[in-house]
Order: structure tokens, then C-alpha cells, then sequence
């Protein structure tokens, strides 16, 4: 089973953000830049089925040249090959341009499932999976936290509010991985020096042979979320004392 | 001149950095406060190859440079002092000896096992009454035909009464040369020999989950295929394992510097006192200046002794230097961690405390700083 995960660099979610002098995106110098969580998952999940399966595992990344960096990650925890997009800055691409150059660049190749994670934790946009999977035609089941591969299908457990969806689709699919399907594995030390002799792959957007199509959203600024004031402590003898000034606090406030 | 790492070294650090994030550091405080060493811990710390990274992949080990493996340690030390003893005594003290100075058919036997975390090696040399002088071993061998005859006690061995100890190396003497002084030779002493006891230390200061131990010889009988390397060779051998150790207990004091760096740098970001972070007061910013400094000269000065090491040059001089300057730079970064921390700094849930607990050892085993001196002094000729 021939199988493709989407991997992300983002910053890792213990960096101080800082938003960028023009207002429009986050400074990620001195960031500490890792596998996008989710995608993580995505590809223990893919790895577990080649366990199962067979086949291959290929990991696929749309960035610059440090994202390379990230790729070698995926190779050191177990992926076979790497492919590198290249034109395609995060930042100057929306979710649709980037879904359909993956997609333009998974149609010369053979596979059976595309695995992505079901967010990216850096614009919380849960978007690339399914659009790759509507550019290409092929059915997607997203959130999964249950996985199984059999006899030309995918059968996921999809976590919908609180409940679980059991739902199954003809292969080729794109299933989206949910925090739960699994417990991610730490790249080894072996993993990595196995890691250097695998191949990475670079292919240029300009290969592709694109439609025309510009980025339809465009970001027009970012704000830190506001600090969250302080709050009131009631004083007062007693429990009659403190409601009457509550009261007069939630009148003052507008909220009575 | 080049201060960068290779892509596989900064590959290997953030690795093992978030093994020791994610593994280590939910379980660190609460081993430490049990006191109890964690045989699952160890065995996943071979998994992602803490163990034999500079053992060639014949025996089981990664085939690494001694950068990597200092970089391994340190990163492990930045969560956790125990888990980077067990790491830097299973490497230096426990494999080292017995890659290095073993016989084909010792390291088939007992490399393998070693370099997956899934047994450990003590590395005995020190005596009730032969501390920073190795020289006053009192441990005798006598050969009995095909076997030699152990009798003698070690003390403070690490790694040697866990439930995954296998053996331990012990020096002991085997008798004089024609100048009178003793003749050392090293015996591969195996857990389950009739004679040999092995017996864990407790209510250590620090170290708390690294495990300890006691060792007792009475009448152990080793056959001859269990001497390390040839007889005679016992003192340098335990020279030359020094020497590699020195390395791994500078990394111990880097790491350790380091994350208690980070912790006091955090806290006084988020510390509020007269109405500002207290990182703001001159006061607490300069005390972080100065950590951020040394901590960038231990760095570059434990690097160059390995790459030393590494390009086969003469190293021991800047191994002593790296480790006595890595643990006192942690001496004193730990200090200040503390004090940034006021009063929470004393208490067990802010971990800074565990540092400056754990720091301690780093000044006394594997040489105390005077030792250290010593080795320096007589480098420069004094
Ligand atoms: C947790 C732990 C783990 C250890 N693990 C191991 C291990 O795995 N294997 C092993 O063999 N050993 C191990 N050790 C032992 C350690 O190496 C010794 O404790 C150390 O070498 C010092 O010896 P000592 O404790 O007998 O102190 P002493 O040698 O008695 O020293 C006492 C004091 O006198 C000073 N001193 C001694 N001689 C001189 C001198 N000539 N000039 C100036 N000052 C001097 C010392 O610096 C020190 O301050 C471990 C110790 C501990 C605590």
C-alpha cells in the first residue's frame, strides 16, 4: 500500500509568539520549528499501516529550505521518502493555492491513501486535507481516531461532537488524524543516521503545470489575544454584606 | 574554524530533547522524590539509542561520534540529573571499558544487551578507604588455575544494583612490580557469581533515581575469561575510562546548567513583584546575563574536548578543564536559579530544587575539583 502523509513545519506551541513589525504575520526567528503535532499522528498512523501492509511512506511538505529540516524528522521516525514543494511560501499562500499544488503534484503519483493531520496548529485552518481530496476526486473522512485498513477501504472512527462516527470509503482516500488515533513515536538515534541516506526529492511549483489561481484570502492583520484582566475579589463581613456588593458590581459592570 | 554541528548532531539533539520532554520530565520529580529507579525508563532510553552511541553497530551500538553522545547526555541532563547518570555511567563507565579494552568474545556477549537499555554495567574502582586516591585499592585477586579469587568491598557504584545490573568491572590487585607497587588488573564480575552481594545506597541527596551501590567480594571465584584485556592493565585502563567520563560529567553540568537556566529565565519573565516581572530589575537581569555567558563558555569548551577526542588528538587536559568548568558553572547558575525563584525555589513543585540538589555530585565523583586541579596543575607543569 502506497501511502502519502502531509506534514507541516510550524512553531512549536511553547514559543512566545511575536507579531511582525507590518502587522501581518508572526516573527519565527529564533522559533523552535517542529512537525505540526497532528501530522505527527498522521504519520505514526501511516507507519503502523505499512507495518500491516506493506508498501511505502512517503512524507510531503510544502515550504522553503529549511523545511527539509522537518522532512529528515519524518524520514528519522520511519517514512521511506521525502518529497520537498518548493514556491510555495506559507504566507503568501492560502490554504486553496497550496491544496492545489499538492494535489496537481499527487496526481503523478501512484497511492492508495493520503493521510494529513486534521489541523495545523499554527493558523488553525483545517482546511488542506479536504481540499486536496476534493481537487483530486477522491472520498475523505476527516477527525479520525480509529484507523483500519481492509480489502480495498478505509474504515474510520471519526470523533463528531462528542459522539463517534464509524464510516468507510473505497480506496484512494484522504483521512485527516484527531489527537487519540494514536501515540506518536520519538524519531531514534538510528532512525536518523537511516534518516541521511534516504531520499528527499525537490520539485518546483513551476513543474506542476498550475491553473492560473491567486491566493483568494488575504491576511490583514494579527493581534495577540487581549490579556485577561484581572479579576474582583467580593469583600464584605457577611454572606448578605458580599451579595449586596456583588450585586451593585454586576450593576455597575452593565451586566444586570 | 567552524562552531556548527553537523545536520545529523542537531538532528540527534532535538531528538533526544523531545524524549527527554516528553518522557522524562512528567516522571522525574516524582522517581526522585520515591527514590526509585525506573527500569521501563532506562529500556526506553536504549530505545532511542541513549546507550552505545559511540559503539560500532557490530555490537549493537549507533556508531557514532563522541560529540553526538555528549550532545545526548546534555540534553537529557537539561530535564534531569538521574536519568543522565544512568545515561553518562551506562556509556562511560559501564559500555566504554568494555568496548574499548574487551575481547571479541566479551563484547559479543555483553555489548549487545548493554546498548538497548536493557542491562546495565557498574564500573567499580572506588573503595571505603581509596576515594580520590585509586591508588589505595584494597580489592585482591588471586589466581586459583583457570580462575582467580576476588575478596575486597566497592562503594558508591553506579548502575551496579538495579534489577537490570549485569556485572560490574572491578579493579583489583593482582600483585607488585619489581618496584614494590602494586600491579592492577580489571575482572568482569557477573550479578549471580557465588560470593558477590551487591547493595543498593539509599537516602542519597541527590542522584535519587540513579541507582547506587555497595559491593562486596568474599571468595568470588571469576574464571579467567573474564579478565578485562590483559592482567597488569587494570590502572591504565581505569585512566583512560576517567578520561571519557570526565567528558560525560561535563555534559551532566552543562545540561544541568542549562535547564535551570531556562527555568529562572521563564520565572522572572512571569514573577511579578512592585508591580513589574522581576526580570526587569537589574538585579535578577544581570544574574541571568552572567548564567547565559558561562553556560556559552562550558559549551565551547566541553565541545572542543570532544572534537578533540574525536580527531584522535591529546584531550585529557581539556576533559579535566570541561568538567570541573561545567560543574561549577552549574554551581553557580543552580544558585541563582534558586534565588530568582525566592521561596519557591525551595519547594519540590518548581524542580529548580532538584538542580541544585543534583548539581552537588557533579564537584565530587568521577575526581572532585581538586582532583581536577591536580590534573590541570600538572598539565601546565606546575
Ligand atoms: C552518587 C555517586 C556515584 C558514584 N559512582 C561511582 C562509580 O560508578 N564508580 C566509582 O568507582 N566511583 C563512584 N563514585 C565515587 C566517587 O568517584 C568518589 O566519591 C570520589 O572520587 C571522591 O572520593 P571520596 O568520596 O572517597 O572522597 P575523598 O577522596 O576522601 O575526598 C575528601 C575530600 O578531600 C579532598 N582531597 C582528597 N585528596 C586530595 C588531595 N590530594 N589534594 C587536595 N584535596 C584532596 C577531596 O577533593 C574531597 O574534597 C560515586 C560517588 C557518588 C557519590
Amino acid at each position: 500500500m502506497e501511502t502519502v502523509v502531509l506534514v507541516k513545519r510550524v512553531p512549536d506551541t511553547e514559543t512566545l509568539v511575536r507579531i511582525a513589525p507590518d502587522a501581518k504575520g508572526i516573527l519565527l526567528d529564533g522559533a523552535r520549528m517542529v512537525m505540526n503535532p497532528y501530522d505527527e499522528i498522521a504519520l505514526e498512523e501511516a507507519l503502523r499501516l505499512r507495518d500491516i501492509h506493506g508498501g511505502a511512506v512517503c512524507a510531503l511538505s510544502a515550504g522553503g529550505e529549511k523545511t527539509v529540516e522537518t522532512l529528515r524528522t519524518a524520514l528519522a521516525m520511519g517514512a521511506d521518502k521525502a518529497v520537498l514543494l518548493t514556491g510555495l511560501e506559507s504566507g503568501s499562500a492560502d490554504s486553496l493555492t497550496l491544496a492545489r499544488a499538492i494535489a496537481a503534484f499527487l496526481r503523478s503519483l501512484p497511492f492508495d491513501l493520503v493521510l494529513a493531520g486534521a489541523r495545523a496548529v499554527d493558523d488553525d485552518g483545517y482546511q488542506v486535507g479536504p481540499m486536496v481530496a476534493e481537487f483530486l476526486g477522491i472520498p475523505q473522512l476527516t477527525f479520525a481516531v480509529r484507523v483500519l485498513v481492509e480489502g480495498g477501504a478505509v474504515t474510520c472512527h471519526r470523533a463528531v461532537d462528542g459522539e463517534t462516527v464509524v464510516a468507510r470509503a473505497a480506496l484512494p482516500a484522504l483521512v485527516t488524524a484527531h489527537k487519540g488515533l494514536n501515540q506518536p513515536r520519538f524519531a531514534s538515534v538510528v532512525g536518523i543516521m537511516k534518516a541521511q541516506k534516504k531520499p528527499v526529492e525537490t520539485v518546483t511549483l513551476a513543474g506542476l503545470a498550475l491553473p492560473e489561481g491567486k491566493a483568494r484570502v488575504e491576511t490583514r492583520s494579527v493581534r495577540l489575544a487581549p490579556e485577561r484582566a484581572g479579576g474582583l475579589i467580593i469583600q464584605g463581613e457577611t454572606p448578605e454584606e458580599k451579595a449586596k456588593v456583588l450585586v451593585r458590581a454586576l450593576a455597575d459592570a452593565g451586566a444586570l | 574554524m567552524d562552531y556548527e554541528h553537523t545536520r545529523e548532531q542537531e538532528m540527534i539533539r532535538e531528538a533526544v530533547r523531545s524524549f527527554a520532554e516528553g518522557e522524562i520530565a512528567p516522571v522525574a520529580q516524582e522517581l526522585d522524590e520515591a527514590e526509585k529507579f525506573s527500569p521501563e525508563l532506562t529500556r526506553k532510553m536504549g530505545e532511542i539509542g541513549l546507550f552505545g552511541m559511540f559503539v560500532s553497530e557490530k555490537y549493537g551500538g549507533q556508531g557514532l561520534d563522541y560529540v553526538s553522545y555528549i550532545i545526548g547526555v546534555e540534553e537529557v541532563a537539561r530535564i534531569d540529573g538521574s536519568q543522565a547518570a544512568t545515561v553518562a555511567a551506562g556509556n562511560s563507565l559501564g559500555i566504554g571499558p568494555l568496548y574499548y579494552f574487551g575481547t571479541e568474545e566479551q563484547k559479543q556477549k555483553y555489548l549487545p544487551k548493554l546498548c538497548a537499555g536493557e542491562g546495565l554495567w557498574g564500573f567499580g574502582l572506588t573503595e571505603p578507604q581509596a576515594g580520590s586516591d585509586a591508588g589505595g585499592t584494597q580489592t585482591t585477586a588471586v589466581r586459583d588455575g583457570d580462575e582467580w579469587v576476588l575478596n575486597g568491598s566497592k562503594i558508591f557504584i553506579t548502575n551496579a544494583a538495579s534489577p537490570i545490573s549485569m556485572g560490574v568491572t572491578v579493579q583489583a590487585i593482582t600483585g607488585r612490580r619489581d618496584d614494590g607497587k602494586p600491579r592492577y588488573t580489571c575482572f568482569l564480575v557477573e550479578h549471580g557469581m557465588r560470593g558477590f552481594t551487591a547493595r543498593e545506597m539509599k537516602r542519597k541527596m541527590m542522584w535519587r533515581s540513579s541507582n547506587t551501590a555497595e559491593l562486596f567480594f568474599d571468595n568470588v571465584r571469576v574464571p579467567k575469561a573474564n579478565i578485562l584485556g590483559n592482567v597488569g592493565d587494570g590502572f591504565h585502563q581505569m585512566l583512560k575510562t576517567l578520561d571519557g567520563g570526565r567528558l560525560s560529567i561535563g555534559a551532566m553540568g552543562l545540561g544541568g546548567a542549562q535547564g535551570a537556566y531556562e527555568l529562572a529565565l521563564k520565572y522572572a519573565k512571569k514573577r511579578e513583584q512592585f508591580g513589574q516581572p522581576i526580570g526587569k530589575f537589574q538585579a535578577i537581569a544581570f544574574k541571568l546575563a552572567d548564567c547565559a555567558m558561562e553556560i556559552e563558555c562550558a559549551r565551547n569548551l566541553l565541545y572542543k574536548a570532544c572534537w578533540l577526542r574525536d580527531k584522535k588528538k591529546p584531550y585529557e587536559k581539556l576533559a579535566a578543564m570541561g568538567k570541573l568548568y561545567c560543574s561549577e558553572t552549574m554551581g553557580r547558575v543552580v544558585n541563582h536559579a534558586v534565588q530568582i525563584h525566592g521561596g519557591y525555589g525551595l519547594m519540590k513543585e518548581y524542580g529548580v530544587e532538584r538542580f541544585y540538589r543534583d548539581q552537588k555530585l557533579l564537584d565530587i565523583g568521577e575526581g572532585t575539583s581538586e582532583v581536577q586541579r591536580i590534573v590541570i596543575s600538572r598539565y601546565i607543569g606546575c
